[in-house]
């Protein structure tokens, strides 16, 4: 056999090969979490503060059975956690941490997670930015409802230290991370409340929201509300 | 003698390594992908069709493997099919590495075009154009895509459903995406858009055309152009039918199994007005008449 005849094909097979190997080790491998000081959410978030204080009595929303076994797999952490106002007025909070985000975070977006619980979905998801003490919070909002129950939803998602949202941001954001090697850690905040009135309910959570943000330790906040530069 | 002098070159040992190679390459490339789809994207609804695309390309490679024999000793591409496989490949290292499917399995198209193009020339790219492109209805669609136009399919859908319903005397009411009909309200959802079922009947509908390798362009672009007004009517006709079961049966009924039926229905009915408007061509087109 001629082998100058094959040069052609053991080139082209060559070619993906390397590909298939560079593929492999440009892969992000370190997670940008290993790099920070761990956090266990069931402490670094008060269970009192500015008025608020944990409510056992009420349970927020937790996904079902076969949604759970995702995110064991997905998150690292999740912290469920009822507060009561002294008017009596309760909000939900459920934050989960993940150390290495990728696309099945989606499935806990609220848009698909509360759908999957039964609830149907009232309005659109719109945009806000709530005021904090530290910088302004971009969020999404949004309401489910499931018979009588009313739910207006406000939550946001952190990227390694980037505010971003489902869909191309947290994709572009992964990716930023990704092409220095990097996988980052993601957090997911979602703060609700049972309430017939949503634009109540939506002022009551902002509040909340800043409260919880002002009640965090300085070095705990940019782990919620990203780096403070931006 | 001719015969058996032809095909003792159509198998010759060159020939047998080059695609025996090529082979093995695309293997490792994608073996890994379509694992990760078969696993992921393809387990979903609106792209579970990702397998059959992937085999009726594989059929229509089959059909055309005539044309991948090399030519003899003929001049191949060089500069540019190299560079073609090049940015195929790069696309598959940004893809795997960084779990962009959209790259990963996207990058088949050019690492394909451009390993044909280097190893049996620029025609029998020529020739197998078709299955190559076809490749692209296994992707999933990009999101800025889907988000830009998911919004204003879905005020387009409500806004006809509301109008036809009221029309026809239903007590109905819009208020953006938001159908509210008797007592109940409905949220027209993304997933009502009908984009993803624009997406399958426009692969279906293209490889119809395909199929059917109609002599009059006309024809074939009338076609071609009603694919995608058909995909819509359907879908509408689908949001319709979700407003009137929940009107008449209820909020359970409107959510529960009705809603995958529906679907079908869609497909059923976007399936015969487009087989059926081709149909209609056939009586007008002079120069198909003569075909059995």
């Amino acid at each position: 056999m001629n082998t100058s005849l094959l040069f052609r094909p053991l080139t082209v097979l060559a070619a993906m090969l390397i590909t298939a190997m560079a593929a492999g080790l440009a892969k992000p491998v370190q997670r940008a979490a290993d790099a920070r000081p761990a956090i266990d959410l069931r402490t670094i978030i008060p269970r009192t503060f500015s008025g608020w204080n944990e409510d056992i009595s009420v349970v927020p929303i937790q996904p079902p059975p076969e949604l759970l076994s995702i995110l064991d797999k997905t998150y690292d952490q999740v912290l469920t956690r009822s507060y009561r106002d002294p008017d009596g007025y309760r909000i939900m909070l459920s934050v989960a941490y993940g150390g290495a985000q990728h696309e099945g975070m989606n499935t806990h977006r609220p848009e698909i997670c509360y759908p999957a619980q039964g609830f149907n979905l009232i309005t659109e998801t719109q945009s806000h930015s709530i005021t904090t003490d530290v910088k302004p919070l971009p969020v999404r909002r949004l309401v489910a409802a499931q018979g009588t129950r009313n739910e207006p939803i406000t939550y946001w998602l952190v990227v390694g230290e980037e505010l971003t949202s489902f869909g191309l941001g947290h994709k572009l954001a992964t990716l930023k991370y990704g092409l220095t090697g990097k996988i980052p850690d993601g957090m997911l905040v979602r703060v609700s409340s049972i309430d017939a009135d949503n634009e109540a309910g939506f002022k009551r959570q902002e509040r909340f929201i800043g409260q919880m943000i002002s009640s965090l330790k300085p070095e705990h906040q940019r782990r919620f509300v990203g780096a403070l530069s931006n | 003698m001719m015969d058996v002098a032809a095909t003792l070159r159509t198998v010759s040992p060159r020939a047998l390594a080059t695609w025996l190679a090529l082979a093995a390459g695309l293997s490792t490339l994608f073996g890994p992908t379509f694992a990760d789809l078969s696993s992921t994207l393809w387990q979903t609804e609106e792209y579970a069709h990702g397998p059959i695309i992937l085999a009726v390309v594989a059929w229509m490679f089959w059909q055309h493997r005539d044309s991948l024999r090399s030519p003899n000793a003929g001049r191949f591409a060089g500069t540019s099919a190299g560079l073609l496989l090049s940015f195929g490949c790069l696309l598959y290292v940004v893809g795997r590495s960084q779990s962009i499917i959209l790259f990963e399995a996207g990058s088949l198209i050019p690492i394909l075009a451009g390993s044909i193009a280097l190893l049996a020339g620029w025609p029998a790219v020529r020739a197998t154009a078709f299955p190559i492109l076809f490749i692209a209805f296994i992707l999933p669609l990009p999101g800025p895509f889907v988000d830009a136009l998911t919004g204003p399919l879905k005020q387009s859908v409500s806004w006809i459903a509301e109008s036809i319903l009221y029309a026809l005397g239903y007590p109905i009411a819009r208020s953006g995406v938001t159908l509210s009909i008797g007592q109940y309200q409905l949220l027209v959802a993304d997933a009502c858009s009908g984009l993803n079922s624009m997406f399958s009947l426009s692969a279906l509908g293209i490889l119809y055309l395909h199929l059917m390798q109609h002599a009059s362009r006309w024809r074939n672009v009338l076609i071609l152009l009603s694919i995608l007004p058909i995909a819509f009517f359907a879908n509408t006709i689908r949001v319709m039918i979700l407003v009137l079961v929940t009107y008449y049966l209820g909020d359970s009924a409107g959510q529960g199994v009705i809603h995958g039926a529906a679907g079908l229905v869609l497909f059923a009915i976007a399936l015969v007005l487009f087989f059926g408007f081709d149909a209609l061509l056939g009586l007008i087109d002079r120069r198909d008449r003569g075909r059995a």
